[in-house]
């Protein structure tokens, strides 16, 4: 029980998912994919597009991310995400969608290298997905 | 005294006034409901946000080389304002009680002979205040014809902002919007968003507690300012957005409610002044039936 952490992930619209024991969280950081038990040391840090593996007790969830910020201290990690999915929900239109996305993203004009990066990223990401159902 | 049609057709015209407004008032309260989940539920994420740049503030030591963003150019001549109201009006004193806000700061400011942008976003903000402010609205933005604000509108607003203050065209930015705190009541808020207003209560409880916020960053805090700041921006633009939108509701539906019981007051008075002189009527028709009767 004791070797848990709590995870929040938060979206502009709404709380999107929050589990108050859960015992580890892999994340794709922007310098390189990070596991994050409890006591790691507090640390701030931007997320690339990828995907989130949240192990919990007895199940493991996977999310989409888009880009975000995430937050360590205290045992409490707390996940910004503009835009995040559940995988296991992931559908053909919902990839469609994102498919939308990575041209308007590539589409952009005076892009900073690091939205360049991430752009490509991005599409990287979404092109590796596949619906779940 | 009006004639007996003319109350009659009174009472009828108030009574379908009252009809519109108690389905003013429903349609209000419905939305209301929706409007103050997603203002509530979309707290988290900007205090959040909040309380990483605080923390990313108090650990920058070099000020000098910070983001402009955050800690400003130094000068405070141009002011940048953006007051956010609503695009529809009945909605009780909504708009012109962040008008009125507004326009104390504006009259501040130009006292002080500083210079004076605005940008309207909703069109009643700017129907009210185009009149007296008119030459110093820059841009005027209206959604109109959305259903619904997200984070798009938001950070169109925020990349207009973050290219004006690149070049130089002001030095402080301050938004103005409502937040809702119940459905009776939304206070007027003015809020500087660049640069940052340094908080001094939050940076010295901090420092009380700095062996726990010594963070580790990856990449370096300039860099995750730089990318950060824009997104704080935008995203305390979506949270007035969504303040706004439920304060809206809210006023709507009270103001709504309020007009509804009026009507009520007022069909009641002309109901008992139709039914007194439709009774005059009579008794006079009786009078004279009466008298006829009496002089034959």
């Amino acid at each position: 029980m004791s070797d848990t952490i709590q995870l929040d992930i938060v979206t502009p619209e709404k709380k999107f998912f929050s589990d108050k024991s859960v015992l580890s969280v892999t994340v794709p950081g922007i310098e390189g994919d990070m596991g994050i038990l409890q006591n790691h040391i507090p640390i701030i840090t931007f997320l690339r597009p990828g995907t989130i593996q949240v192990h919990s007790q007895n199940k493991e969830t996977y999310f989409f991310i888009a880009d975000g910020v995430l937050e360590f201290s205290n045992n409490i990690v707390t996940i910004l995400a503009s835009e995040i999915y559940d995988l296991a929900t992931i559908d053909s239109k919902m990839i469609d969608y994102l498919k939308n996305k990575v041209k308007e993203k590539n589409q952009k004009e005076n892009q900073t290298d690091n939205e360049l990066f991430l752009a490509s990223k991005f599409e990287e990401e979404v092109n590796s997905l596949s619906p779940a159902r | 005294m009006a004639t007996l049609k003319d109350l009659r057709n009174r009472i009828k015209s108030v009574k379908s006034t009252q009809k519109i407004t108690k389905a003013m008032k429903m349609v209000a309260a419905a939305k209301l409901r929706k409007a103050q989940d997603r203002a509530e539920k979309g707290r988290p994420y900007s205090e959040k946000m909040n309380s990483i740049i605080t923390n990313l503030n108090s650990s920058i030591v070099d000020k000098a080389s910070a983001p402009k963003l955050l800690v400003g150019n130094g000068k405070s001549q141009k002011h940048l304002c953006i007051v956010m109201t609503a695009d529809r009006g009945l909605c009780g004193g909504f708009n012109t009680s962040i008008c009125r806000k507004a326009r104390s700061f504006f009259n501040e400011q130009l006292k002080l002979g500083k210079e004076l942008k605005i940008i309207t976003v909703g069109s009643k903000g700017n129907d009210q205040l185009k009149r007296v402010f008119g030459k110093y609205i820059v841009e005027k933005i209206s959604f109109k014809d959305l259903k619904e604000i997200t984070v798009n509108e938001a950070d169109l607003i925020t990349s207009k902002i973050i290219s004006m203050y690149t070049k130089d065209e002001f030095d402080i930015c301050t938004i103005f919007y409502n937040k809702f705190k119940s459905v009776i009541s939304q206070i007027p808020q003015a809020q500087q968003i660049i640069p940052i207003p340094a908080n001094d209560e939050e940076r010295k409880n901090l420092e009380n507690n700095n062996d726990q916020s010594q963070y580790e960053y990856e990449p370096e805090e300039e860099e995750i300012l730089e990318n950060l700041l824009p997104k704080n921006i935008s995203t305390q633009i979506f949270k007035a957005f969504l303040e706004n939108a439920a304060s809206e509701q809210g006023s709507r539906m009270s103001a709504m409610d309020n007009a509804t019981r009026n009507a009520g007051d007022l069909i009641n008075k002309l109901t008992i002044n139709y039914n007194r002189s439709r009774q005059a009527v009579i008794t006079k028709e009786l009078i004279e039936i009466i008298s006829g009767a009496e002089s034959l």
